[in-house]
């Protein structure tokens, strides 16, 4: 009886379900590509410690120059939120938004339901996009607060939290802004380049223009102007400015932040391509040709690693190199998700899955020197030995 | 786009079939069809990898079933801290005989309910179930058997032996 129910269950099912227009799964599909497209500009969260060095001098001539000037913290910020996040059982990381700071902290963004919530208060229209952004450090301290959904830059020891977009942004100018949070957990606002802006800029009130954009990472840092159109990577101490070029084909570097040197990878047009940096380390690698160099950019060697990839299942890797020189890959395969695999000797010649991988979550693999942190929607992990040994941080919500 | 064609064909024909089999697990539309939806979006994203899917309707149920299983196993770390009270959304229109189905089928524990909608609804054999969800055989035969027997206890009714697997 009941089996005979089950099986006529699918058809009743199938006969009063209304199918959705295509174009929602195409939107949803240009989400996660967006998310994917974060993979390749990875390196651009790598920055942690170019930001070390660069966003950091510009925020702290902010703190000397009276960017605040509203109460120091943030009033948007409830700090009982986070047990109202925790209990919303669609709670799931963003990816794209989360990031790990120069200090190692992480701030991982939550987007919730819109119902865990009340109504806003700030006049935006749409409340779809409601966020918990809980600050956490590999130590286990966390603090935890509820806020909109907004892009995250991390500084070399806290974040920017850009401001809203335009749509959701409060009535008056200067309520809600950007935030600089930083590493002691406080927000502080930052100011707006003008009212009526369009992208989130963490701006020196006396010199009213753009200097850091914190939605796209892109705009002066200390003093250093990045080519147009491409994207800071990061840069270690002492080592050089890495950036990349949109489309990750064209690989930047500048020792003064001036003049510019660069190199075109050499893969076919319409290969899939990722530019990755660190300390004196850059590659630019298609599925298994990389073109990599060990002293800044000197000198650039190829390398096939068709052989040194024997018996690993690997499809569209997306390669990340730290700055100790070991070549980390995220690959997804069919009906296991991504998967994380990395070189086991200096030379490359062998490689080794790593036991992170997802269900079907999108891995990101993400360096600052020769610390690896690995995000999916779910969790995060810290290595310090390039990959050989992972600690997990404290579950995330 | 040519890829793109290829999912809407098989979006077309197989999106209410997905929604069917997941609702039975989640007992919850607006969920099933939020995780079928993400599946299909997860293969237009994949681009070109997807067409080479040998099974693409096996695909999708696999990153649907996935999605649900880990919404449900983070959840369940929540759930005695705040328990769900938000009534699950049903499918306007089935029979009431069916709506008794999915709500005794929401009592069942999560692997059974998985198990149960992959063998009736989703027509998989028991070794097909097995590798599906990376369990042994022998565990998805108690699976069923366990699951049966709750539904009917559940129902009123007399379990029946399965006739395909």
């Amino acid at each position: 009886m009941d089996d005979e129910r089950l099986r006529t269950l699918r058809a009743d099912v199938e006969g009063h379900l209304a199918v959705p227009d295509f174009e929602v799964i195409g939107s949803r599909a240009q989400r996660i590509r967006r998310r994917r497209g974060a993979l390749a500009a990875v390196s651009a969260l790598v920055a942690a410690a170019v930001v070390a060095l660069g966003v950091h001098g510009v925020v702290d001539a902010n703190r000397s120059l009276p960017p605040v000037q509203r109460p120091p913290v943030a009033p948007s910020i409830d700090p009982e939120g986070a047990r109202r996040v925790l209990s919303a059982a669609d709670a799931q990381v963003d990816t794209d938004l989360s990031a790990v700071d120069g200090a190692g902290d992480m701030l991982a963004v939550v987007v919730v339901p819109a119902s865990t919530f009340a109504a806003p208060s700030n006049g935006c229209a749409s409340d779809a996009d409601r966020a918990a952004i809980r600050w956490s450090a590999p130590g286990g301290r966390s603090h935890a607060w509820v806020d909109r959904a907004r892009a995250v830059r991390p500084l070399g020891r806290g974040f920017v939290v850009a401001a809203l977009p335009a749509g959701c942004r409060p009535r008056a100018a200067g309520q809600d802004d950007a935030y600089l949070v930083d590493r002691g957990g406080v927000p502080r606002p930052l100011t707006w380049s003008s009212p009526r802006a369009r992208t989130a800029c963490a701006v020196d009130p006396k010199k009213p223009r753009c200097r850091f954009d914190a939605t796209t990472g892109i705009g002066w840092i200390a003093h250093v102007r990045v080519p147009a159109g491409a994207q800071l990577i990061g840069r270690d101490k002492g080592g050089p400015w890495w950036v990349r070029s949109a489309d990750a084909r064209r690989m930047y570097w500048s020792t003064d932040g001036t003049y510019w040197h660069h190199r075109d990878s050499n893969l076919p047009p319409g290969a899939i391509v990722t530019a990755s940096a660190a300390g004196p380390w850059a590659v630019l690698a298609g599925d298994t040709s990389v073109e990599v160099t060990s002293d800044g950019g000197r000198t650039w060697r190829h390398r096939d690693l068709t052989f040194a990839l024997r018996g690993l299942s690997i499809a569209d890797v997306d390669w990340t190199v730290t700055g100790s020189g070991e070549l980390l890959g995220v690959t997804q395969l069919v009906g296991r998700g991504d998967v994380l695999f990395r070189s086991t000797d200096s030379s490359w010649t062998h490689f080794t899955q790593v036991g992170m991988h997802t269900a079907f979550g999108a891995i990101r693999a993400v360096v600052q020197g020769s610390t690896v942190y690995v995000v999916d929607d779910e969790r995060y992990a810290v290595s310090t030995d390039g990959g050989a040994t992972w600690r997990r941080t404290p579950a995330l919500p | 786009m040519k890829d793109s064609g290829y999912i809407q064909e098989i979006y077309q024909a197989s999106y209410g079939r997905l929604v069917a089999q997941i609702y039975a697990i989640t007992g919850d539309r607006i969920e099933a069809e939020d995780a079928v939806q993400e599946a299909f979006a997860r293969a237009v994203a994949s681009g070109t990898r997807f067409s080479r899917v040998d099974k693409p309707e096996a695909w999708l149920r696999t990153v649907a079933l996935n999605i649900v299983r880990r919404r449900w196993r983070r959840a369940s770390l929540f759930r005695a801290l705040a328990p769900r009270v938000a009534t699950p959304a049903a499918v306007p229109g089935i029979s009431e005989d069916h709506v008794a189905v999915v709500q005794g089928l929401r009592t069942l524990p999560f692997q059974q309910r998985e198990t149960l909608a992959l063998f009736y609804l989703a027509d998989l054999s028991v070794h097909e179930i097995a590798g599906t969800l990376g369990i042994a055989e022998g565990t998805v035969k108690s699976r069923l058997t366990r699951g049966r027997t709750a539904l009917a206890a559940l129902m009123g009714t007399t379990p029946q032996e399965a006739d395909h697997g």
